[in-house]
């Protein structure tokens, strides 16, 4: 807990000298904010450009500040952070935390050397009004308008951008996202109809490398993860769990307010659960000042917008280091040099087996039921010091393709506190082997490893896009001449129908072995989705689990004891429009020939 | 001159049925607005007369040049009731375009069905997914799978506009209309065009609501508790904010904008509630 409190203190003291140029003592008009926006471009022209993200339903640009080192290029090699402002048009506090933000960066990107570490390897995405038309609405004609300005040709105006991204739209009712044009929560003729929305959906997808996405809202003091739909968990809950609790206790270390940790807003077709769902972006939503009871409501006293914005910012930078800084990682692979995705999915196969980290291991090596080995985890530290109080998890699963870890299937082998030092940290666990098989018979289990600090989180539960995460399979597969079968299992955990590709790391293979993954049939009717996308691989729908078999043959000629290892790759791909983020991961098979010539067995 | 501009670009015709509203929105834009009064329930309130249309008049120039951007982007197309028979028969190509429904599982469908097809729907409600084609079009979904059907726009779309008061509110309800808002002179409601004309031939005059696009009252809710406050918030009530009074300690006030039916629905559970003055806002 003292390392949290340095960081704490380190955080304030940054916050309070952040005193720039822009005036925030009063709420910026919007023509003023387009001029403090612009006003910071010039003064930094080496770090800063301004983009047009898209146009909105009236025409005008929808800005957006883009910080990085070399702002006129797509830098594919960084990671990308976006912060967005005013969904909503009379939520000024929230066009002003983002600009605030922006000023903030660019004049302490010189003077504090750890931001600039992590900026470094940023492009920093600040769009500080997404709804300009409703923006100009509410200080020209009507103060509390919330929509933006489309003509929805009944006689009355506007959409709820914040209710018009397509993941459960149109599901909720009243709040949640009305059907009625006239009220404040219209969720437009379809999903995704406004320009402002899907300016949005577009540039986020155009991205290379996105890592976290944070969405200004007021009012109430709230901090809201995904999923805002439902109360039930998403995929992914313990990473963005950890960051929702974190950010809170930065906030509250500020002025003291404690905003609350809330889940299913109840908020149906919402931006943070759109990204969540589609491109594992872990999003959220901080509902800034005042709180429900407090005065002001949607129009707060100017004298409110300094210690909103002092008290939003170390959320913002903590989620900046996370997504720039790297100290602690687990390598995913022999070569795995800690870059963030490890590995990319290249149309037919991962760039690299991410699921072999030489990091896990176990003493003995094979596993058997019921016996109890040593689970190793070693932990890099690439900073300058210790980490304390670092929390190292290790986890194990039946294996399968699209594993998370954590994820539903993963049970805990252990949790351990430790100070984790500059270079290599060894972590041990004990544990005891399973009795029996997985699920589908076999001594095969997958185990991830997970290392967080207050100072360095995971934004997701993907093994190849943190490198805060690692994952081993352990399969030893005895193996015999002739032909035999093997199983990959797959599992669906997305929250929407997907498709399910293999591929078969032939390289490995030894001189006259083959390996086969017979096509499997299907009688299920493909759906509508996969024939709109021309989707010709099987389809799983979400929570479905398949077995793949795979057909080895070793040749009569192999010798006893030959070991070799096979690796099979897989990924699911959303049937979502758009871009299709694959996850998945695979299976490393170690297969050692025993006995040849006598029909095959497992160990 | 201003209001004939004015009402030229904003009228919308039915079918040579509906009374040109020249006559009202003229009246509005020199500042005469009706006083609002909401009527029928048990906690009427005085609102300001004040309120909204006040500075309409005195602006009226700049609202008819601002208007103009919000006109250039009213949605066009043939399959819309929104448009008279003139306009409709000038703007036919080759193929004679009309409603049609699909049946689709979600929103992630409707949004593929844009992505890989390069067909917008109309609207998306529920599993119905409207859009406005011809036969190519249903062959397009046909080979997907989908079962086109003919749709009625004048089932499918709703318009907001005023009627008349008439009676007392029986009438609505049986036709299943929405009661956005209860006015001295007139309502606002929801309807489809078949309610519409089947409001018509009960005798009531519709009108259409123009500029004076519908906004919810301004309310303030006195509850005891928070769940009381998420209560009230899911029955309609746009949360502004919620304070707890110095004097009486016990109960708490939920400020929020509500449209009648909203409020009628909050008064049927037994909330109390109080219709304010407008918002002060930012003035013009």
């Amino acid at each position: 807990m003292k390392a949290r409190s340095a960081a704490v203190i380190f955080t304030l003291c940054l916050a309070s000298s952040a005193r720039g140029q822009i005036d925030f003592t009063h709420f910026h008009t919007p023509a003023n904010l387009s001029s403090d926006l612009s006003g910071l471009v010039t003064a930094h022209p080496t770090l800063a450009q301004m983009v047009t993200i898209g146009t909105s339903v009236e025409g005008r640009p929808i800005q957006a500040i883009k910080i990085s080192t070399n702002p006129g290029v797509d830098d594919a090699a960084k990671g990308d952070v976006i912060f967005v402002g005013l969904h909503h048009a009379r939520e000024w506090l929230a066009a002003e935390m983002p600009l605030y933000l922006a000023e903030y960066l660019l004049t302490h990107y010189s003077t504090d050397s750890q931001l600039q570490t992590c900026m470094n390897h940023l492009q920093i995405w600040i769009i500080p009004v997404l709804n300009p038309d409703g923006y100009l609405y509410t200080s020209t004609t009507d103060r509390f308008w919330r929509k933006n300005r489309r003509n929805n040709g009944d006689g009355t105006f506007g959409v709820d951008l914040n209710r018009n991204y397509s993941y459960q739209w149109g599901l909720g009712t009243g709040v949640q996202g009305s059907h009625y044009t006239f009220d404040d929560t219209y969720i437009g003729s379809s999903a995704f109809s406004e320009p402002e929305t899907a300016a949005l959906r577009d540039f986020v997808q155009a991205r290379h490398n996105p890592r976290a996405f944070v969405t200004y809202h007021t009012f109430s003091e709230l901090f809201l993860r995904p999923w805002s739909y439902t109360l039930a968990d998403p995929p992914g809950k313990p990473a963005l769990e950890f960051i929702q609790q974190d950010s809170i206790q930065r906030m509250a270390a500020v002025h003291g307010i404690t905003y609350a940790p809330i889940i299913g807003y109840r908020a149906f077709g919402e931006a943070t659960d759109y990204f969540w769902n589609g491109l594992r972006l872990a999003g959220f939503t901080p509902e800034m000042r005042p709180s429900p009871t407090g005065a002001g409501g949607f129009a707060p006293d100017p004298s409110q917008i300094i210690p909103n914005n002092e008290e939003n910012l170390p959320a913002a930078l903590a989620l900046i280091h996370d997504a720039g800084c790297r100290s602690l990682w687990i390598k995913d692979y022999t070569g795995d040099t800690g870059d963030e995705p490890s590995a990319v999915w290249l149309g037919d196969h991962w760039s690299h087996d991410f699921w072999v980290s030489p990091d896990i291991w176990t003493v003995p090596t094979t596993l058997v039921g019921g016996s109890t080995v040593t689970l190793n985890v070693r932990v890099h530290n690439d900073g300058p010091g210790s980490k304390k109080n670092s929390i190292v998890r290790a986890y194990y699963t039946d294996p399968r393709i699209s594993l998370e870890f954590p994820s539903p299937a993963s049970v805990l082998i252990g949790e351990q506190t430790v100070d984790l030092h500059p270079g290599n940290n060894t972590v041990s666990f004990s544990w005891t082997v399973p009795t029996g098989t997985n699920s589908w018979g076999e001594f095969h289990w997958c185990v991830g490893a997970v290392v967080i600090h207050p100072d360095d989180r995971p934004l997701t539960t993907q093994i190849q896009l943190s490198n805060n995460i690692g994952g081993r399979n352990f399969q030893t597969v005895a193996a015999t001449a002739g032909l035999q079968t093997l199983f990959v299992a797959v599992t669906n955990y997305l929250d929407v129908a997907a498709e399910y590709e293999i591929d078969i790391n032939k390289e490995t293979l030894p001189r006259g072995w083959q390996l086969l993954a017979p096509r499997l049939v299907t009688h299920r009717k493909p759906n509508r989705k996969a024939r709109l996308l021309k989707v010709q691989n099987m389809v799983l729908e979400p929570g479905e689990t398949i077995l793949q078999p795979l057909q080895l043959r070793v040749p009569a000629s192999a010798k006893a004891e030959v070991e070799t290892v096979i690796n099979v790759n897989g990924v699911l791909k959303p049937l979502v429009a758009g871009k299709r983020v694959p996850v998945g991961n695979g299976y490393t098979f170690d297969v050692r020939v025993k006995n040849p010539g006598a029909p095959g067995h497992r160990p | 001159m201003l209001c004939n501009a004015y009402v030229m670009n904003d009228t919308i015709r039915y079918e040579g049925n509906f009374r040109n509203s020249l006559t009202d929105q003229c009246k509005r834009s020199a500042g005469q607005d009706p006083t609002q009064v909401r009527e029928g329930g048990k906690n009427m309130k005085k609102i300001s007369a004040n309120g909204r249309f006040a500075h309409l008049g005195v602006l009226s120039l700049a609202f008819v040049l601002s208007a103009l951007p919000a006109l250039a982007q009213e949605p066009k197309d043939e399959c819309r009731p929104t448009r008279d028979s003139v306009q409709q028969a000038a703007s036919q190509d080759s193929e004679k375009k009309k409603l049609f429904r699909i049946e689709i599982e979600d929103a992630i469908e409707a949004e593929l069905i844009t992505q890989q097809l390069k067909i917008k729907p109309q609207l998306v409600e529920g599993r119905s997914f409207y859009y406005c084609g011809g036969e190519r079009t249903n062959k397009v979904f046909a080979e997907y799978g989908y079962d086109p059907t003919l749709a009625d726009p004048e089932e499918v779309f709703s318009r907001v506009v005023r009627i008349a008061r008439k009676g007392n509110e029986e009438d609505l309800r049986d036709l299943g209309l929405t009661l956005v808002l209860r006015e001295r002179e007139f309502w606002v409601v929801r309807a489809t065009l078949r309610q519409l004309r089947a409001l018509q031939k009960l005798g009531y005059t519709i009108k259409e609501i123009g500029r004076d696009e519908p906004r919810p009252r301004q309310i303030r809710v006195t509850v005891r508790n928070l769940a009381q406050v998420e209560e009230a918030g899911k029955l309609g009530i746009d949360i502004y904010s919620v304070a707890r009074p110095q004097k009486e300690r016990e109960a708490i006030y939920i400020y929020g904008g509500a449209f009648d039916y909203a409020i009628d629905e909050l008064e049927k559970r037994g909330f109390h509630v109080e219709i304010l003055s407008g918002p002060e806002g930012v003035k013009p």
